[in-house]
């Protein structure tokens, strides 16, 4: 289970977050009532916050963009005149 | 003389041979020279059969001309076959020709139209030469014309239409054996299917096709790279652009497989950086979509970098929660990941709270290994075996690198598979000290150098493996280490199973009782638990090898219990005589003089050994030696035996009727000096008297 997809909140949310968010989860009815008490239990204490961000996020570091021309999305084409009678 | 060949007679004979021979050309020749000479009664019939044999003519002529224009079709000559078929239509009116030349017709418009078409092409009259292909196409449907048509098409300005003609195709790029004649696609045809392809901006499909065309012309390939370029452009902003989340969701699978495309091409021509950045874009909308599999398909072949180490360790996180298939792999890039400096950087903005957060990350990879423990998963038992002895390891790294190297702290198999073992090794032997003895330092030594395998294979149960995984060459002393925990479980193990030379390898691994007393008591205890007279016998030459090798006190004593165990259990068997037990006795008591079993086993024996020394004697007829060996005993039973035989020597000599009377007296005189050397007051000695004063 994923807490904070159970209470629909984004990475970094703090506790107090997590608090306000019951009651929308709980409106929503899409979990349970104990899945949304879990999920606020485990956001509400720090350390355990920390585990949940690490199990269910990724952060990526992207390469920087190599200098040079921008490719496009387009592709004009002239039609070879080498296949034309092939 | 011969019959006139001309008569009636003679010709209507010759002409009727002809016909039965299906020769009608010549009958019907025979028939008509009849008719000019025979008389007119004659003629009946003859006008039928001359109209048989022209019949059967014709056709014969019909199937001969159908032949040559089969022929000539087959040269790709239509129209000359088409007038032989026109010819042999005159001459016959079988619908089979009739067909044919039906069928001729129509390829022979085909082909005209075709011409017309490539002139119009060749003129720059695309939209014409686009008619002209939809009129051969109306008569019979190819996918290299429907392609021809559809490029005609684009370049016409029509994308439209050439992007509804392209929907006439079963699959693109082309499935073997849809195109015409189920032949090899023609170069043109492939080129012409990817332009239409990506003029219509179709151009993952564009390249796949292209790429069917290898080898060809600079400026194709020019195109090709050109073509190669906007895919990708296209494909990172469909990945990363407004609406990405919609795109993905809608064409994962499709992403997938262009992403896997992208992955496995090798070519020059493609940017590092823009399919780093395809690859990252693909795997957090995988991520987002809880697609856990296809994001490890597409992680980065080597984990460089911290946050790679993580991604990994997360993914498969996900994926051991529900299978047991990766759990190796997760134990070994979890605790590389949690106890990464930078890695641990983003468990929580306050320092302190990233150790607990740390801890709790430990035991949620170990509860999930444990679950699986619980499910009766024989490999998640190796692997918390082998999780076990990480965590430790990583741990005791950890505590010991400073500041500067905590980047080190990471389990040994994650260290060999990032080239890290060798900067680890040189942290612990710089800080010996660190560990509570010698044998833990060379413990966590040993996991971090070549003999790391065969440890792992230890932990396992895998004697032979981990023997076999020992590095070849003479190493550090954590090498050594290695191999004298090898040599020594194996010895155990061969030892166990009743294969041979297990002393061999005890033998080499004696310097580890130095290290810790654990590894002799080991061996002490198991030979205290051997049963059998096997095992005995194994266990008393394999500690006779660690003995001449090592020869402690313990293990003097060991070898001493495990020969009087194995006499005993052998002289109970009668597998060896009083004498043996004897020898093997007092060779345990010299190896351990305290042997309180071997003593008094010894003790025992003397009865029976001075017995069967008696035995031995009297069978040779030594009887001063027996009558020695009697006097000397302390055992009653060993006189009783002597004066038994005896008694039966003086019963057999008083009944011998072969004796002479010289000769009884002679023997009885012996007897008595025998006897009275046991025990001058025996009975036996009046009786041996009053025998010889009868006499």
């Amino acid at each position: 289970m994923n807490p904070y997809q159970v209470l629909n909140l984004r990475r970094g949310s703090t506790g107090r977050d997590a608090v306000q968010a019951v009651a929308a989860a709980l409106k929503e009815r899409k979990y349970s009532s104990r899945e949304i008490a879990l999920a606020q239990r485990a956001l509400l204490d720090p350390v355990s916050r920390g585990v949940q961000e690490f199990l269910n996020f990724i952060e990526l570091e992207r390469p920087r963009k190599e200098p040079g021309p921008e490719v496009r999305p387009e592709c004009r084409l002239r039609y070879l005149p080498s296949f034309e009678n092939v | 003389m011969s019959a006139n060949p001309k008569t009636p007679a003679t010709l209507l004979g010759r002409a009727g041979k002809f016909l039965a021979g299906g020769n009608y050309h010549q009958a019907k020749i025979e028939y008509e020279a009849f008719l000019r000479v025979c008389a007119a009664h004659e003629q009946d019939g003859i006008l039928e059969r001359i109209r048989l044999c022209e019949r059967h003519i014709q056709q014969s002529r019909a199937q001969a001309l159908a032949g040559k224009a089969e022929n000539l079709a087959a040269k790709g000559r239509l129209r000359e076959a088409l007038d032989c078929l026109e010819e042999a239509g005159k001459n016959s009116d079988a619908a089979e020709i009739q067909d044919k030349a039906e069928c001729l017709r129509r390829d022979l418009l085909r082909q005209d139209l075709l011409q017309e078409a490539k002139a119009m092409v060749k003129a720059g009259r695309h939209a014409q030469a686009a008619e002209l292909y939809g009129k051969v196409l109306e008569a019979a449907w190819e996918g290299s014309l429907v392609i021809r048509r559809a490029a005609c098409l684009v370049r016409a300005g029509k994308g439209a239409q050439a992007k509804a003609a392209l929907n006439e195709l079963p699959a693109v790029p082309p499935a073997e054996g849809w195109w015409a004649g189920a032949q090899a696609p023609d170069p043109g045809t492939v080129y012409a299917l990817g332009f239409v392809l990506a003029e219509t901006g179709r151009l993952y499909e564009a390249l796949r096709t292209w790429d069917l065309l290898a080898g060809q012309d600079a400026a194709f390939l020019e195109q090709h790279a050109a073509l190669r370029s906007a895919w990708l452009a296209d494909l990172h902003q469909r990945l990363t652009g407004a609406g990405a989340d919609r795109a993905i969701s809608r064409g994962s699978a499709a992403c997938e497989d262009e992403i896997r495309y992208l992955l496995a091409s090798t070519s020059a021509s493609l940017s590092a950086d823009i399919v780093e950045r395809c690859r990252y874009a693909a795997i957090e909308r995988l991520w987002q979509e809880g697609r856990y599999e296809a994001v490890r398909e597409f992680l980065p072949p080597c984990p460089a970098r911290p946050e790679i180490v993580a991604l990994y360790a997360k993914t498969l996180y996900k994926l051991c929660e529900a299978s047991d298939q990766r759990l190796d792999e997760l134990a070994c890039f979890w605790l590389g990941a949690v106890f990464d400096p930078e890695v641990a950087a983003a468990f929580s903005p306050e320092a302190g709270l990233r150790d607990p957060v740390r801890e709790k990350l430990v035991e949620a990879a170990e509860d999930l290994i444990r679950g699986h423990v619980s499910q009766g998963s024989e490999s998640a038992r190796t692997v918390l075996a082998f999780w076990n002895i990480e965590k430790k390891l990583v741990r005791d790294i950890a505590g010991l690198a400073g500041p500067d190297a905590r980047h080190l702290a990471c389990p040994p198999r994650f260290a060999r598979k990032f080239g890290r073992s060798e900067s680890v090794l040189r942290l612990i032997m710089s800080r010996p000290d660190f560990f509570p003895d010698r044998e833990q330092y060379l413990r966590a030594g040993g996991f971090y150098s070549p003999g790391m395998a065969s440890l792992f294979h230890l932990e396992a149960g895998e004697y032979e493996e981990a023997l076999g995984a020992l590095p070849q060459a003479a190493g550090s002393e954590f090498v050594e280490y290695c191999a004298d925990r090898v040599h020594f479980s194996y010895g155990l193990y061969r030892l166990e199973k009743g294969f041979s030379k297990p002393g061999r390898y005890l033998k080499r691994s004696a310097r580890l009782f130095d290290l810790s007393p654990g590894y002799e008591r080991e061996l002490l205890r198991r030979a205290r638990e051997v049963d059998g007279v096997d095992a005995l016998v194994r266990w008393e030459a394999a500690l006779r090898e660690v003995c001449a090798a090592k020869p402690t006190q313990a293990i003097q004593a060991a070898l001493s219990w495990v020969t009087t165990q194995r006499c005993l259990e052998m002289a109970n068997d009668d597998h060896i005589g009083p004498e043996e037990v004897e020898r093997g006795l007092k060779t345990a008591l010299e190896l351990d003089p305290a042997n309180e079993l071997a003593r008094s086993t010894l003790g025992d024996n003397q009865i029976p050994l001075q017995l069967c020394q008696l035995t031995a004697a009297l069978s040779k007829n030594k009887m001063n030696a027996a009558a020695r060996l009697a006097a000397q005993s302390e055992h009653p039973p060993v006189r009783e035996t002597f004066f038994l035989y005896m008694d039966k020597m003086l019963r057999d000599i008083q009944g011998d009727g072969l004796l002479s009377l010289q000769e009884k007296e002679m023997l009885l005189a012996d007897m008595t000096k025998w006897c009275a050397a046991v025990d001058p007051g025996h009975a036996i000695l009046d009786e041996i008297s009053a025998s010889s004063a009868r006499r």
